[in-house]
């Protein structure tokens, strides 16, 4: 059985089977976000149009497999207005299927303009899934980002302006040595194991700096695969109760109140 | 391996009859990570480690380079270093020993292989490094290389990366290779059995879609490790006869390749052809 915290669906929808049913293979219940328009793909700076219509095909998709996903709402945070109300009517007018808030990278995370975003989710509970990625480039680890893309160093401030939100580090800031050093004190940040590859030593510096109790189990498929993503964490001998917390206890946790009692009961 | 977890719990599968041949794998250390624990292990205890590994996955067989030729000059060195470590387990490993085919005494070196290693077809095969090493695969010292392991009937394997390209230590940060420029050298050279090590997904595919039907290239599955059902889709691409399961260890885990062939849902034959069949054809072994 797993909570993957981090997937999406593939861009082309005739493969949306093939993605379910290589979740379902594994036993796995997953929270998606749609980064991608009905015309467009995933854009780095999206505009209000683009990301409304990618909630609402994650909305479709979701509503669809009600047993199986979850949606993240996707916003542009340099779009405050327009943000907090697709928030408001996402999150709070369609619980069911709307758990949590997925930013990628349109800003750097550490800017102040996700600050009226992250208010209203410590106010109504909502974590959120934040993209983090340390691409190595000419000047060093994260010289190879996107203008907007947020190194681990931006969500640790982030978390620290914002205690009462919890937050999710997508693909455990990329380069997972430099996000474990991130976030070993970032005791609202919980790290998602989802995208790279499964390379050696990757759960074994996850434990020593993180620990068990904040590490998520994730894939980023349709893109990754499940058993890659899973190797990360059964390449390490670990006892059966840290197991289950990383593979699906922790992610109950992170998703908070919000999760519909149906998951609660499944993952009990 | 046999695991009596908690029935929620995922589990690694059972070995399979016949087990694994991984196709490529490495002994060594690495520059900037530990990979063999810490401190790191002597390089004897490093090859009883693995083989405990190797049993417990059942990977009964494994092609394996030095990692540490991959960053040495000269690479002869850890040539030498390899053969003294793995002539002794010649059940378990074969080696792959690594050429710097621009490097003055390329020549030598393969010759060292060849008259103090024991290379010879069936009994190892060359490595090559070329985003490494640095050198394009159009440089003509490259095919005077070529020639003459061509004339020893020895395969080559063709590494296109070792790890993701993103994560590069900062100082040394290596491109992956081209697949136009892999294609245009296996064709080059036809008579050479070439193994393409560390492809992605992307990069399998479109080798495999390109290549001709009576290519000997053979594409190593460690770094296809997505999106959902690669290995069936590399399978439809370039046929289940072109791949080989290979691990990459230590820099991967062998863990994902073994789950990821099991996901395959692949026939009996195709599997077995995956897990060490093919790998008997790609490296001219009378067994595996």
């Amino acid at each position: 059985m797993l909570f993957d915290v981090h997937t999406h669906p593939p861009r082309d929808k005739s493969l949306t089977g093939v993605w379910l049913d290589g979740l379902s293979r594994f036993d796995a219940r997953a929270l998606t976000s749609e980064l991608a328009s009905r015309t467009a793909g995933w854009e780095l700076v999206p505009s209000v149009d683009h990301w409304r219509e990618a909630n609402e095909i994650c909305a479709e998709i979701v509503r669809a497999h009600p047993d199986q996903l979850l949606g993240y709402v996707y916003v542009n945070p340099a779009h405050t207005a327009e943000a907090l109300a697709e928030m408001e009517r996402r999150l709070l007018g369609e619980p069911e299927v709307f758990v949590g808030l997925k930013l990628w990278q349109a800003v750097r995370c550490s800017d102040a303009r996700l600050d009226p975003l992250m208010e209203f989710c410590a106010a109504h509970d909502v974590p959120v899934l934040q993209h983090t990625f340390a691409n190595v480039g000419p000047t060093g680890a994260g010289s190879g980002n996107a203008p907007g893309e947020s190194m681990p160093e931006d969500l640790r401030a982030l978390a620290a302006r914002h205690p009462r939100v919890r937050f999710i580090a997508a693909h455990f800031g990329g380069d997972w040595e430099w996000g474990a050093a991130s976030y070993a004190h970032a005791d609202n940040v919980w790290v998602d194991v989802s995208g790279g590859e499964a390379l050696g030593g990757y759960m074994a510096t996850a434990l020593r700096y993180v620990g068990a109790g904040r590490i998520l189990f994730a894939t980023d498929s349709y893109g990754r695969s499940v058993p890659s993503q899973l190797a990360k964490v059964m390449g390490e001998p670990l006892p059966d109760a840290d197991l289950e917390r990383i593979l699906w206890r922790n992610a109950v946790d992170a998703a908070g109140p919000r999760l519909p009692a149906a998951w609660r009961t499944h993952f009990s | 391996m046999t695991d009596d977890r908690p029935s929620r719990l995922p589990r690694l599968p059972d070995p399979p009859a016949g087990g694994y041949f991984d196709a490529s794998s490495t002994l060594g250390e690495w520059p900037s990570r530990r990979l063999n624990g810490s401190p790191p292990p002597s390089p004897t205890e490093l090859v009883a480690r693995r083989i405990v590994h190797m049993d417990r996955l059942g990977i009964r067989r494994a092609a394996v380079s030095s990692l540490d030729a991959v960053w040495l000059k000269d690479s002869s060195v850890a040539n030498a270093e390899l053969h003294a470590l793995v002539r002794g387990h010649t059940d378990r490993f074969l080696p792959l020993y690594t050429l710097n085919p621009i490097f003055p005494s390329a020549a030598d070196h393969l010759k060292r292989c060849t008259d103090e290693h024991g290379l010879a077809a069936g009994h190892g095969a060359i490595r090559l490094y070329p985003g490494y090493h640095v050198y394009a695969l159009d440089d003509p010292r490259v095919d005077a290389c070529l020639e003459r392991i061509a004339s020893i009937g020895v395969p080559v394997m063709l590494t296109m990366q070792l790890e993701d390209a993103r994560l590069h230590q900062p100082a040394m940060r290596v491109p992956d290779l081209l697949v136009p420029d892999v294609l245009a050298l296996c064709a080059r050279w036809p008579a050479i059995r070439w193994i393409v090590s560390g492809a992605r997904f992307a990069e399998a595919q479109g080798i495999g879609r390109q290549l001709p039907p009576d290519a000997q290239v053979w594409i190593e599955l460690s770094r296809v490790q997505g999106p959902v059902d690669a290995i069936p889709t590399l399978c439809r691409a370039a046929g289940a006869q072109r791949l080989l399961f290979g691990t990459n260890t230590p820099l991967h885990l062998p863990e994902a390749a073994i789950l990821e062939l099991a996901d395959a849902r692949l026939s009996p034959e195709d599997d077995a052809a995956i897990r060490y069949q093919n790998a008997a054809r790609a490296l001219a072994l009378t067994h595996t």
